[in-house]
């Protein structure tokens, strides 16, 4: 019997798209009968300092419509205790690190000698503390896969990278146990709609005047530093000193996150963003983000750390090319088959954004190229490839 | 003819004297020592200049500079001695030579109004404000800027410009600008630099636990610039997160002296989180004396300036003047500070600063052959040499 732990009652954020769309599509496919003999929810809740597992049937969060979060949201009140069995295999790949902390899991897990299957996103925190929001979150970050590592008998990983990545961390911390198998599990991504869905009049306002200007490049992702916008902008600043009108132009889509207030202001002052080279949008609703995919000239991925990049693979699967930052997953995500440039390389960025503005001939190349090879993995076969992986781990019957 | 020097800008400065302070007290002192002067401040409440006593003058052009940092009460006695002090009457046979920050006092319009034709010798430091106006503290120095440099065209009858860099920068604006008048007289004039240091003299123990702190055997490479978003550290700290990764703590030390800038909050936070930085394998210093910088100087392996523009470049004549290699951005005036004898990089490309960087830390041989370069070829110029250049082509031509 595969259990799903969530969230501690709170949904998920949508900023953590990689989880929910995980945990969203594995339930979808758990809850068919044929698929395991037995399911059962789980969610740990904290009352007065003591946390407790919680368990809730899978018909409710089925008959929200898979939406788990909510599900579990409004289980919280009276939920009976929730108990594993030594033939079940307790499955958890939220934000484990926050809200449903391994050590718990642990105890919970060993108790009954059910076993385990965990989650291993990336490993960001680790590499790049400084950029987390949170100070000294590596070192949650170091607690929490060592956890992993004693109370897991498989880790699904969403990249060959962040599998990688977490191998290399185990090796390091020279653990004293059997280190469980990772199991790379690429991620899905959205599908393109055959019709792209109407909008409302605000929204297509916003997007009819983007149109409007002709071609652009787009960047969606969060604004934060990782992420690497710096580079997009020195680029565009150089490439409107040369070209003036002729620039092309940038569509940032994304929140506004942790440490970029200074490149924020930076960006609002410069000559290309007042003349309009360089527009930022926020707010963005996914109707409108797949207007804007289907009709940009093509996108970029230039973030200096990813563990997998759904974005690359949203753009792919709306046919558009997708130029991506070396040193990480985005090459994997992207399936070997877009231009790739280690992400601080300024001239090779300029270059090649240059060439993909002007050159049609080269960017349709690219773009037969997603047509002919690039395989979009749907959400479906992904959740079945990980209810494979749970079968894997049963328990032996004795 | 009467020799007239504004000095409002080290009259109200009390700091040591970095920067446009530097380069205008030590040519203060220069004139001062050649010529009859008489000496000017502004008194901005009543749009007027004022008579500094001698005394006053001898007090802000102290050497060393700064006689009253540890008087609180130096800045409002001075104020008040200003107030107090005679009018200035401008006579046709001036010639007014103002050398600070202008741009903020508005002293050319002022100059306009006080005397019938051009005859002011003025400073050109750097068209910063107008060629990257995001990389200013504020969005009005682009006007204040264009507005100064206009009004410097129709009162100078010459101004001296810091390099050739600035000069080219200064004249393409006018062109740019079409000033309708024969525009005045840029005398390139570069500046010199830093001493060699002063005997290693004893340093106070604060100093020389700094000093060890820093050097802990491994080496350190040092930049020597205020911390701002023009100056491009981001460069070297991503390059020291790459070494860090690959070589642990077998590495040179990254040492950053400067004070914290506008528009580096972000940086700053993200740098002091770094595992680099954490481990001691960067640093961040700020508020030194001349003695300790010397020794910084002196002790470093080689040091660096990646700024994205410069009018001039003191970090790079400095470290020169101490022997010490110093590899420089080659968008600015960095190369002509340098006397083209130091590697010279784009500033944003990234792959060759990672590779001239490796090679400066591994290959002694070829930084003794810059270095070698740098004894047999440097030409050091002192303030008196920059101090002669300027009478010779500003003052004495005429």
């Amino acid at each position: 019997m595969p259990s799903l732990s969530d969230d501690n009652g709170r949904v998920a954020k949508p900023d953590h798209s990689a989880s929910v769309w995980a945990m969203r599509s594995l339930v979808v496919r758990l809850v068919k009968p044929a698929t395991v003999a037995r399911l059962g929810a789980a969610y740990l809740r904290t009352k007065n300092a003591v946390s407790r597992w919680r368990a809730e049937m899978m018909r409710r969060a089925c008959s929200l419509g898979g939406k788990v979060g909510q599900a579990v949201a409004t289980a919280v009140p009276g939920a009976p205790r929730a108990t594993l069995e030594r033939a079940d295999v307790f499955v958890s790949v939220g934000l484990d690190w926050d809200l449903s902390p391994t050590a718990d899991i642990h105890r919970f897990v060993s108790e009954s000698g059910a076993r385990c299957v965990l989650a291993c996103y990336d490993t960001v925190p680790l590499l790049f503390p400084e950029y987390c929001v949170r100070p000294k979150f590596d070192r949650l970050f170091q607690q929490h896969f060592v956890d992993v590592a004693h109370t897991a008998d498989r880790v699904f990983a969403i990249s060959d990278n962040s599998k990688r990545d977490l191998e290399n961390f185990w090796q390091k911390a020279d653990l004293a146990t059997a280190l469980p198998e990772v199991v790379a599990l690429p991620l899905a991504s959205i599908s393109a709609p055959e019709v792209l869905p109407p909008l409302e009049l605000d929204s297509f306002n916003r997007v009819s005047e983007v149109l409007s200007g002709g071609d652009y490049a787009l960047y969606v992702s969060s604004f934060e530093s990782r992420k690497n916008h710096r580079l997009l902008i020195s680029v565009w600043r150089d490439l409107f000193l040369e070209m003036g009108d002729r620039c092309p132009r940038l569509v940032l889509v994304g929140m506004s996150g942790w440490g970029t207030e200074d490149l924020a202001d930076e960006i609002r002052r410069m000559a290309a963003f007042r003349a309009k080279k360089i527009i930022w949008l926020t707010g963005i609703s996914d109707a409108m983000l797949q207007h804007l995919y289907k009709n940009c000239a093509f996108t970029v991925f230039p973030s200096l750390y990813e563990g997998w990049g759904l974005a690359a693979t949203e753009s792919m699967a709306f046919g558009k090319a997708c130029v991506v930052a070396t040193g990480s997953s985005l090459e994997e995500a992207t399936q070997r088959l877009m231009p790739t440039l280690h992400p601080l390389d300024f001239h090779g960025w300029k270059s090649i954004i240059a060439r993909l503005s002007s050159d049609i001939a080269y960017r349709q190349s690219l773009e037969i190229a997603i047509h002919k090879h690039y395989q979009a993995r749907t959400w479906k076969s992904f959740a079945h490839d990980f209810t494979n992986m749970i079968k894997l781990t049963v328990n032996p019957v004795t | 003819m009467r020799l007239v020097q504004n000095i409002t800008s080290s009259s109200r400065w009390f700091g040591p004297a970095v920067g446009i302070i530097r380069v205008e007290t030590e040519l203060t002192r220069y004139l001062a020592a050649r010529y009859e002067m008489t000496h000017v401040c502004l008194d901005q409440e009543n749009k007027r200049f004022r008579v500094i006593p001698p005394v006053e003058v001898q007090r802000i052009i102290a050497d060393p500079p700064g006689e009253h940092s540890n008087d609180d009460q130096a800045p409002g006695k001075r104020a008040a001695t200003l107030r107090e002090a005679a009018a200035f009457d401008p006579r046709s046979d001036d010639v007014f030579v103002s050398l600070g920050s202008d741009w903020s006092f508005q002293v050319p319009r002022l100059l306009a109004e006080m005397y019938a034709r051009p005859q002011a010798v003025f400073a050109c430091y750097d068209s910063i404000p107008l060629i990257y106006p995001e990389k200013t503290p504020d969005a009005y120095f682009e006007n204040q800027f264009k507005r100064h440099y206009v009004d410097m065209a129709h009162t100078a009858r010459g101004v001296f410009a810091i390099s050739k860099h600035s000069k080219n920068d200064l004249t393409a604006f006018w062109n740019r600008a079409d000033v309708a008048i024969k525009l005045p007289h840029v005398e390139a004039i570069p500046l010199a630099s830093l001493p060699p240091a002063k005997s290693a003299s004893v340093l106070p123990p604060s100093d020389q636990a700094t000093i060890e702190s820093v050097d802990d055997g491994s080496g350190f490479v040092l930049y020597v610039s205020s911390i701002e978003p023009r100056k491009n550290h981001e460069v070297l700290l991503h390059i020291w997160r790459d070494l860090f990764r690959t070589r642990g703590t077998a590495m040179p030390t990254l040492v950053f002296v400067g004070r914290k800038g506008w528009g580096s909050e972000s940086l700053l936070t993200q740098m002091q989180r770094m595992l680099a930085f954490r481990t001691k394998k960067i640093i961040w210093l700020s508020d030194l004396g001349d003695a300790l910088l010397s020794q910084l100087y002196a002790r470093c392996q080689f040091s660096v300036f990646p700024s994205i523009y410069e009018g001039w470049g003191l970090g790079v004549s400095e470290a020169m003047s101490f022997g010490k290699v110093c590899a420089v951005a080659n968008t600015s005036s960095l190369e002509e500070a340098a006397q083209r004898l130091m590697p010279a990089l784009h500033p944003l490309d990234y792959p060759s600063w990672h590779q001239l960087i490796v090679r400066l830390i591994d290959d002694r041989e070829y930084r003794e052959r810059l270095e070698a370069d740098i004894s047999s070829q440097y030409q050091q110029r002192s303030w008196a040499q920059v101090g002669q250049d300027f009478c010779d082509t500003l003052l004495d031509n005429k």
